[in-house]
């Protein structure tokens, strides 16, 4: 599935969410997406940049290991109990920790050293437009599901197949000859009516 | 003058045995004091020269009240008085004693001590002394009483007269004794966060349309500490209330939450099917969820575990997802039925259909304007919200042009792409938003919108079943020219928003922010207006302080910190501050949003069209379908919060761009900003001891260097309409110089500076900027700070101006910061230096009031962004 960018905030695509209509609640395709995805590429966590700041992307997979970054080592540690997906960061004594439904496999959670929180990654990538690989060449690397370009704003969202991690896609990316200008997007906080 | 004669007719009595009657002695009296008269000689007798008259008597004067409320952070005036005009200085010691420490529990000294900066707490006078000068009969002096928070019982200032020097006597008064009420001793209440209560709990998902069923998702959790398993059941019925025609959808067994609290977060997630078959044709239907027994209907008191929504069916008996235009007869006049109850726009003390009526005038000054016609008219306001009712009787003129969006349409069902319809029938918060900007005037119906000429698009980001919110926002607030063609938008609203702490504005929407003022509008801008906040007292008032100063501080917000906007608070029809209204240095103004509806008056609006649908479902005041004016059940009157407050800015800004449309985004803050009249002027500021060090939390109003007025509660002020439509007329757009963002001036404390707890002085640190322009006159300053601590919640963090203009960015015990690990390079917005040039020393202060065992802070660094206009 890929998608064309076609101009200044226009959609392409969605072959997959009509296909879904009748079937799933659209909010259970973010929470269950993955549940009978493939595998992820990636196994160890891995800092990886968010827009302004890095953040540590969590294996999607038990085990553990110590990660180096600006903030210090992290110990990262994911394990599993009989329903949930356990996600532990210890920085400086203190441990965090955040849990996924087990079947998730591909879950989509960080951990932001600078302020001690998980965050949600979301299914998608944010690609500066100018130089490197064309927007179309990046929806084709990643089987991007829509593209939505803002030309007035110098970027372009890519939204991403339920079962590619955004960390995978961004390897993918830096694989290209010229791989663009290319960050991981965070779930901001809830909206309120007021 | 009577009061300051009579000592000295009595002393002149005393010196001068009286020769003359008794009758005629009160006059003489005064004459012989004046040199005109003697008496007592008379003929030709010679007399002895008078004896040179003994010096004057210093007495104290004792307060008319001896007891005073610590709380109420009382000046207590202390007056020595002389029975007669000194003839010399006179220099008069006074002595404090008794239980209350001086400079920890008081201060005190000469009146002018007191008065030097506005930022200034009364501090202790170096002198002890008072002086009376020559001629002068008395002097004054204050004692300043902390109000504090230290559990110290009832204490004692006692006032003695001291050494006298110059000519005088001490009089009979020469001391009086003060008694302090003790106030209160709460220390910071984290009561509220005790898991004791919880209750098994439903979070909305999602409500989805197929075709062949309605769902609600939900998920469950089970905080239950009996540690039982619990039913979540979900019913429906065309019943509102649930009183007849009951029907189940499902039932699931939520297994109870085990020991680790930490598991109890964890939710369980379900949805429930109505399949359409069960429906019929142009009903309205309601789905609940809840855990256990049902609900009983006679409970007023909300449950947790209880979830509603509703829907419409079409002539089909599909789900409504499209706007079906309503048939409405208008009333003959062509009048609006309810302007006369629209207190925001002329407040004449009418109740509104509350309760009681406010106060005549406190409304938005708009009746020249009114009369004027000036309506809008081609301009075009978005509102980005929760949906927009495009065919609403009183609306549908407006929206005729089409442009609005729903980014819900790919997945409900029969939705249509320029038809941000909400299918919820419990009220659509857009809708209700965009009637106060926009509903149609002289039409019949209704009430009318500020700017009732506009044209109308409603984008809803907000409310759809999309997983990514950020990118909707992204496309409604003119980063997209088509699918939607958001950068055809000239005023945007914002009646939304959240509170994060330590967070600040994503650099995606800090870029579309940029490029919409810039490039929008033909390079003039678009107008970003944003609701401030309804979370002044939503932390049950944590600490004393915050039912004062506020829960949450509307500079919570990261997506408001952005000079870009206008940050909009809520005052009521009294003329205060709503109760609820966010306070912070990001506001810009205040514009009615009025109180609940119920006791006080609202905001009277549209509501979804129908007697079906609606927040008129809950019948909340007097309009209701009974009322003439209300039949349909197209209105209601207990619309509010700040989002009310921010379409009226929004149409108000229609307004004034409908009459001069070359004006630029930063003209029309302008002329809001000067037009501002100044609402509750007396409001007092708020202050309070710790460790015996005064601080100012709060500032009462306070005029800047370069002449505006400012208060974090009211920003510049309330919006007065009619002066700024007359602003508008003669504003020479674009005249306020180039806009400039400068660089960061500022960083790292070297050496990092410690924090004290508990400590009114905190810490402060001063930056010198230089080499900006002279010309410059500031229109926002961005704060960003760091501070180290295990406890955000007592810090609060002020910033003081070259010219001496002081602002509270982040005030203390702001609620949600509680337990949040230290502030991190966040950005806090002030407005309150507008107009004023930024060259010259600033100075961060940051105190840490709440003491006790939250540990440590350390100042690490800070810095500071200025936007401002360059004039050449």
């Amino acid at each position: 599935m890929m998608a064309t960018a076609t101009g200044d905030g226009a959609q392409t695509c969605c072959a997959r969410r009509q296909a879904n209509r009748g079937t799933h609640l659209p909010w259970l395709l973010m929470l269950f997406a993955a549940a009978h995805a493939q595998p992820p590429v990636f196994q160890e966590p891995r800092i990886a940049p968010t827009q302004g700041r890095d953040v540590l992307v969590l294996a999607p997979a038990p085990g553990a290991t110590l990660v180096d970054s600006a903030f210090g080592a992290l110990a990262a540690r994911t394990y599993d109990t009989s329903s949930r997906r356990v996600h532990e960061v210890t920085v400086d004594g203190a441990t965090y920790r955040a849990s996924t439904p087990l079947q998730d496999s591909a879950s989509r959670i960080a951990f932001d050293p600078s302020r001690g929180s998980f965050v949600e990654l979301l299914p998608s990538l944010r690609i500066e437009l100018g130089p490197g690989a064309p927007l179309q060449t990046v929806a084709e690397v990643v089987d991007a599901v829509r593209v939505t370009r803002f030309d007035s704003l110098g970027f372009a969202i890519v939204e991403l197949p339920d079962d590619l991690h955004p960390a995978d896609a961004l390897a993918r990316l830096t694989e290209l000859p010229e791989p663009p200008a290319a960050t991981l997007r965070l779930r901001g906080p809830d909206l309120e009516w007021r | 003058m009577a009061v300051s004669g009579m000592p000295l007719i009595r002393t002149v009595r005393r010196l001068s045995p009286p020769r003359c009657s008794a009758r005629t002695s009160r006059l003489l009296a005064a004459l012989l004091f004046a040199g005109l008269v003697s008496c007592g000689g008379g003929g030709s007798d010679p007399s002895p020269p008078p004896p040179p008259p003994p010096p004057p008597t210093v007495s104290l004067v004792a307060p008319d009240d001896l007891t005073v409320q610590e709380s109420d952070n009382p000046l207590v005036d202390v007056t020595v008085r002389l029975d007669r005009a000194a003839t010399e200085r006179l220099e008069v010691a006074l002595e404090y004693s008794g239980t209350a420490t001086r400079n920890s529990d008081y201060a005190a000294g000469p009146a002018a001590g007191f008065t030097s900066t506005p930022d200034s707490p009364a501090t202790d006078a170096a002198a002890d002394s008072l002086v009376i000068e020559p001629g002068a009969t008395s002097a004054s002096g204050l004692i300043d009483i902390y109000r504090d928070f230290d559990e110290e019982g009832d204490e004692t200032i006692t006032v003695t007269l001291g050494t006298l020097t110059g000519e005088a006597r001490r009089g009979a008064a020469d001391a009086f004794t003060l008694t302090v009420i003790d106030g209160e001793t709460t220390a910071v209440d984290r009561t509220v966060i005790e898991t004791t209560d919880a209750e098994p709990t439903l979070i909305p998902l999602g409500f989805a349309v197929t075709a062949e069923s309605v769902g609600l998702a939900l998920a469950a959790l089970n905080f239950s500490p009996d540690g039982e398993d619990v039913d979540l059941v979900a019913e429906w019925s065309a019943d509102f209330e649930f009183l007849s025609g009951v029907h189940e959808i499902g039932r699931v067994a939520i297994p109870a939450a085990g020991d680790d609290f930490f598991d109890a977060l964890i939710p369980d997630v379900h949805e429930f099917h109505l399949p359409l078959e069960r429906l019929a044709p142009d009903g309205h239907y309601f789905m609940r969820a809840y855990f256990g027994a049902a609900p009983d209907p006679d409970l007023e008191a909300p449950r947790f575990d209880v979830f509603m929504e509703g829907f419409a069916t079409d002539a089909d008996g599909q789900v409504a997802t499209r706007c079906r235009a309503p048939s409405r007869t208008p009333g003959a006049s062509g009048a609006d039925p309810l302007f006369a109850e629209q207190w925001h726009l002329v407040n004449t003390g009418q109740t509104g259909f509350s309760e009681r009526g406010g106060t005549a005038g406190e409304d938005l000054r708009m009746t020249a304007t009114i009369d004027a016609g000036h309506d809008g008219a081609g301009v075009t306001v978005a509102i980005v919200d929760s949906g927009l009712e495009i065919c609403h009787p009183d609306l549908a003129a407006n929206t005729a042009g089409g442009g609005s969006w729903n980014f819900g349409h790919e997945s409900l069902f029969g939705a249509l792409p320029e038809d941000p319809f909400n299918p919820s029938i419990l009220g659509d918060h857009g809708t209700s938003v965009a009637g106060v900007t926009a509903a149609v005037a002289g039409n019949g119906l209704g009430g009318r919108g500020v700017a009732p000429g506009v044209s109308l698009v409603g984008f809803n980001f907000g409310d759809t079943a999309e997983e990514d919110p950020e990118l909707a926002l992204l496309r409604s607030l003119g980063g997209s020219d088509s699918a939607p063609d958001s950068a055809a938008v000239d005023v945007f609203n914002m009646s939304f928003g959240t509170e994060e702490p330590d967070a600040n504005a994503p650099d995606d929407l800090l870029g579309l922010f940029e490029m919409g003022t810039s490039e929008l509008r033909g390079g003039r801008g678009a107008v970003y207006v944003k609701a401030a906040g309804n979370e002044f007292s939503l932390c049950d008032e944590l600490h004393p302080l915050s039912g004062e100063i506020g829960c949450i501080s509307a500079n919570t917000d990261p997506m408001q910190n952005l000079p870009y906007l206008i940050a909009v608070g809520a005052f009521n029809a009294d003329g205060v501050k709503s109760s609820y209204s966010s306070v912070g240095s990001n506001l810009w103004v205040v514009a009615p949003g009025g109180e609940d509806g119920l006791e006080a008056p609202a905001i009277i609006t549209t509501d979804q069209a129908g007697t079906g649908a609606g927040y008129g479902l809950y019948g909340a005041n007097a309009l209701t379908i009974s009322h003439p004016s209300n039949r349909d059940g197209d209105y209601i009157a207990d619309f509010g919060g700040t989002s009310s407050a921010s379409p009226i800015v929004a149409g108000v800004a229609a307004v004034l761009l409908g009459i001069n449309p070359d004006l630029t985004w930063r003209d029309v803050k302008h002329i809001l900003a000067v037009s501002a009249r100044r609402m509750d002027p007396d409001r007092a500021q708020v202050r309070a001891a710790f460790n015996g060090q005064p601080y100012i939390a709060q500032h009462g109003w306070l005029t800047n260097v370069a002449g505006y007025g400012f208060h974090n509660w009211y920003g510049f002020g309330a919006v007065d309409v009619d002066a700024a439509v007359a602003q508008a007329m003669s504003h020479v757009p674009d005249s306020l110089g180039e806009f400039v963002e400068s660089e960061w001036y500022g960083g790292p404390e070297e050496p990092p500076l410690a924090v004290p707890a508990a400590d009114g002085a905190g810490v402060s640190a001063t930056l010198e900027v230089t080499g900006l322009p002279e010309g410059a006159n500031l229109e926002a300053v961005i704060l960003e700070i760091t501070v180290q601590h295990p406890d955000a919640l007592g810090l609060g963090v002020k910033l003081r101006s070259p010219a001496g203009t002081p602002s509270v960015l982040n005030p203390p015990f702001n609620a949600v910061l509680d337990g949040f690990p230290g502030l991190h390079e966040w950005r806090l917005m002030s407005n309150a230096f507008y107009g004023e040039n930024p060259n010259g020393a600033w100075s961060v202060n940051v105190v840490d009031l709440a003491g006790g065992d939250t540990g440590m802070g350390t100042l690490m660094a800070w810095r500071l962004r200025f936007y401002f206009g360059e004039h050449p």
